[in-house]
């Protein structure tokens, strides 16, 4: 609806201000985070020191992974960090009920809300990580592929978003619950690596029961020339299934909230 | 016209009881003990339009809960509420654009930024139309006399301009039913007085039904003409707050701080001595003789400070459950 | 120094201990979160290194096993070694509540070192043993275990005491410095790339693994892994230990210096 379009570029617009007000802060946390990508680079950098591939896989393939993993870190840290944080922290304040009391959709509010316009340089330095493994790799991609990137890449992010608030959903059985809000960012470890990498069990875990692997896996493979269907028709499927239990799971948990807050 | 009904409201809860020190948390691991709270039971009353109504009693008496049923934060054990023809905790858009609740000191203004943000955030949520946002942000400024920190970061602004500004979030919308918990909790005395006087002031001109808890007497005292006094979960009672002071508050308390030693059997003479221990006393005296007594308690007694207080309202509450005020003669 | 001085001393931290215990299992569903994250890298790393050798041999001079025994060893390690009170004390400073603790008659730091270790305690308990407990009984890739690793535990001490101090650091930083939660970061990045958790030191450019060597962070999880494994014997443990050691001084030196520099101007400007 074009309301929540226009509240979401209010929050966006909010998270603006709040940066260029804090000048110095913007910068750190730039720099921190700038410091965690170059770290990534420099293990990737060690490892092909002493192998050429990994499972079929070069550096310059690899490096394309990270480049999509430091995009997404984009919509972790940034749109979703301090929202998903915030949960647990309300209910534990009591402020919690502020938000509940609003006309309008709660997930969205609790969501979005407060976006960190901080990780913007995650977002800009993994777009020219991507840019420097194509051109290392000699790469070209087709304009489908790419545009077909960007589409998996919005989906990963939905499907990212929706796992993410359904854990924190868990929240609301708890008054406190100190550190649940790292729990789904924790799974980022696992799609720092591209999904061919696991194998057995756990190659079935990560495509049927929890395809985070896909999450960068997918949009790399179409950047390359190499369209993984399958997958991409299961972390669809999976991030639209996410979505709407999000919601389902949502509402339940403000059902118990409401009978047994106090 | 009522427009809120409550019918045996009843509120229980259950909560797990550990037991202090290292073994015990490690046996609650294993094993929990339950006790069953009853929070709320078996409150029922009504309040019509414009009517400014005041929920007194001790803290953990019940007051936050009856309010978050009415809000529909909470969902009750059993009974009914009707807010403005709505179940409130079916939470429905459209009756919850129509009232606010104010939580004492939990604040809903984003602190980076400056108040005006928040009021142009809540606009949006609420879907106020922009000449009705307009009109009403002035009268509201006008009534804090906010208008010089609407552009300063909240985080900058005192205790004191958070709370007004949070009161205009919270009232931009033009609630029909106001709903405000503990409102001047923490706050100093100049702070209360001007929350005090805004609410009164809020409630002539906006003609919006309030409903306030507190345990201070002062702010009852000075808003509300109708109080219902809970205590336990339990409705005590319902009616003027002139009849509650007339009825069960008959003493006042006068506290004192000797300069020299004094003798207690002379103090007592001026009343019931609740408390002696040099160089303090405090001592219950009839009402309508209170300034009388300190008067000449300052002609008899070598006192450094006299202070004349209401007696705490848990006092009175206790006296009004116990029905022990009805005759002076039982003591 | 008397008797009763040294039982009332033990009495005072053993209390610290004791809540700090009472802390971690009312913080019982943290904890096992904890472990559960803190888990993942390892598990990922493991998964990278598994298709790195599909081809078997050896890579900068590990096999498979090895490697992964490298980084199950360092994992436990790593645990027992940590020092996270900084975040929660930095939150701390901000709001104000510091206040209370400056004026009690304990010392912030020491109480902040003892709680810290029940934390540890809780961990070993929930993280480290199921984990030692699963690799023994399903794989065989660790190396046995001799007495001689004992050696190991003092050497984990100190680590952790070093810990403790980059994170007393930090939190005096937080005195004067708003951000100083970025410096939680620092101390992060640089033990990620300079313990050895990121990648062994083999692996490294010479110019790079010199500089590793040569740093504290290898106390933590390189060179206790290193003596596990034999690579280190003998005399040169005792080197180690003793490079240990004074690194240790130096940086509790600094660590008071800062301390009390940073202390006196948060005391006396308020906040």
């Amino acid at each position: 609806m074009k309301r929540y379009l226009k509240l979401y570029w209010l929050f966006i617009k909010y998270s603006v201000v709040r940066a260029m007000m804090y000048k110095e802060d913007f910068i750190i946390w730039s720099l921190v985070s700038i410091g965690w990508m170059i770290l990534m680079l420099v293990f990737y950098q060690l490892l092909f020191l002493n192998v050429d591939s990994i499972a079929g896989w070069t550096k310059p393939q690899v490096l394309l992974i990270q480049g999509f993993y430091f995009m997404l870190e984009l919509v972790l840290w940034g749109a979703l960090w301090e929202n998903m944080r915030g949960i647990p922290e309300k209910i534990n304040k009591g402020t919690m009920d502020i938000e509940l009391i609003k006309p309008i959709n709660h997930q969205f509010l609790l969501s979005f809300k407060d976006f960190s316009f901080d990780n913007m340089p995650n977002f800009i330095l993994g777009l020219f990580t991507v840019i420097y493994a194509l051109n290392l790799g000699q790469i070209t991609p087709t304009p489908m592929g790419i545009s077909l990137s960007i589409l998996a890449f919005i989906i990963a992010s939905i499907y990212i978003y929706s796992g993410w608030f359904t854990t924190m959903c868990i929240a609301f059985w708890f008054d406190r619950f100190d550190n649940l809000h790292y729990f789904f960012p924790g799974l980022r470890q696992f799609w720092k690596v591209p999904h061919p990498f696991y194998k057995g069990v756990l190659r079935g875990i990560f495509t049927f029961v929890l395809p985070v692997t896909l999450v960068t896996t997918v949009p790399v493979e179409f950047l390359l020339g190499r369209p993984q269907w399958t997958w991409f028709a299961i972390l669809t499927f999976f991030a639209i299934a996410t979505l709407k239990f999000s919601s389902w799971f949502f509402n339940f948990a403000i059902k118990h909230y409401s009978s047994a807050s106090s | 016209m009522s427009i809120i009904k409550v019918k045996n409201l009843k509120k229980y809860y259950k909560v797990h009881e550990k037991e202090p020190g290292l073994k015990g948390s490690i046996k609650s691991l294993f094993s929990r003990k339950y006790k069953e709270v009853k929070a709320v039971n078996n409150i029922s009353f009504e309040v019509k339009e414009g009517e400014l109504v005041g929920f007194i009693g001790p803290n953990g008496a019940g007051k936050t809960t009856t309010l978050k049923c009415l809000s529909g934060l909470l969902y009750p054990t059993s009974g009914t509420v009707e807010v403005l023809g709505f179940t409130p905790w079916d939470r429905k858009a459209a009756f919850q654009k129509q009232f606010s609740l104010v939580m004492g000191q939990k604040n809903q203004l984003w602190w980076d930024l400056p108040p005006i943000e928040t009021f142009i955030l809540n606009k949006e949520i609420y879907e106020i139309p922009d000449n009705q946002y307009q009109k009403i942000l002035k009268k509201l400024v006008k009534l804090l006399d906010v208008q010089k920190i609407l552009n300063i970061q909240v985080r900058k602004l005192s205790l004191g301009q958070r709370m007004k500004c949070e009161l205009i979030a919270a009232l931009i919308h033009n609630p029909k039913v106001l709903f405000l918990d503990e409102p001047t909790i923490g706050l100093d005395v100049v702070m209360q007085k001007t929350v005090r006087d805004f609410i009164k002031d809020y409630n002539k001109q906006f003609k919006s039904t309030i409903l306030l808890t507190s345990h201070y007497m002062g702010d009852v005292k000075k808003l509300a003409k109708r109080v219902i006094i809970i205590d336990s979960g339990t409705l005590l009672f319902d009616g003027n707050l002139q009849d509650v002071i007339d009825r069960f508050a008959r003493n006042k308390i006068i506290s004192l701080v000797f300069s020299k030693e004094i003798n207690q059997r002379e103090l007592a003479e001026f009343g019931d001595v609740r408390e002696y221990q040099y160089p303090k006393a405090r001592i219950n005296v009839p009402r309508n003789q209170a300034a009388k007594k300190a008067s000449d308690l300052l002609d008899k007694f070598p006192v450094a400070d006299l202070v004349i207080e209401e007696p705490p309202i848990e006092a009175i509450i206790r006296e009004v459950f116990t029905g022990k005020m009805k005759s002076s003669k039982k003591r | 120094m008397n008797m009763k001085r040294i039982k009332k001393t033990i009495k005072k931290y053993w209390a610290i201990f004791a809540i700090g215990i009472k802390e971690a299992i009312n913080y019982r569903a943290e904890l096992l979160l904890w472990s559960t994250i803190d888990a993942m890298p390892l598990v990922a790393m493991v998964v990278i290194w598994l298709s790195a050798f599909e081809n078997g041999g050896t890579i900068a001079g590990y096999t498979q096993s090895l490697l992964i025994a490298y980084y199950i060893a360092g994992y436990v390690f790593q645990d027992l070694t940590g020092s996270h009170f900084e975040e929660d004390m930095l939150k701390q400073i901000q709001s104000g509540r510091i206040a209370t603790h400056l004026v009690k008659p304990l010392s912030l730091k020491r109480h902040l070192v003892t709680n810290e270790l029940s934390w540890r305690f809780m961990s070993a308990l929930v993280a480290v043993m199921p984990v030692i407990v699963l690799v023994t009984l399903f794989t065989n890739i660790m190396p046995p275990v001799h007495t001689i690793h004992l050696l190991i535990l003092p050497i984990l001490l100190f680590a952790y005491l070093m810990e403790s101090i980059y994170s007393l650091m930090v939190l005096s930083m937080g005195f004067v410095f708003e951000q100083a939660k970025s410096l939680m970061h620092l101390k992060w990045m640089l033990g990620w790339l300079f313990s050895g958790s990121m990648i062994p030191f083999e692996f490294m450019p010479q110019w790079l693994s010199q500089i590793a060597e040569l740093l504290p962070f290898k106390f933590r999880y390189y060179l206790p892994v290193q003596i596990y494994f034999g690579n280190i014997q003998g005399i040169s443990i005792l080197y180690q230990f003793g490079l240990e050691i004074i690194w240790f001084l130096v940086l509790l030196f600094f660590m008071r210096l800062l301390w009390n520099k940073n202390l006196k101007k948060f005391t006396a400007v308020g906040n």
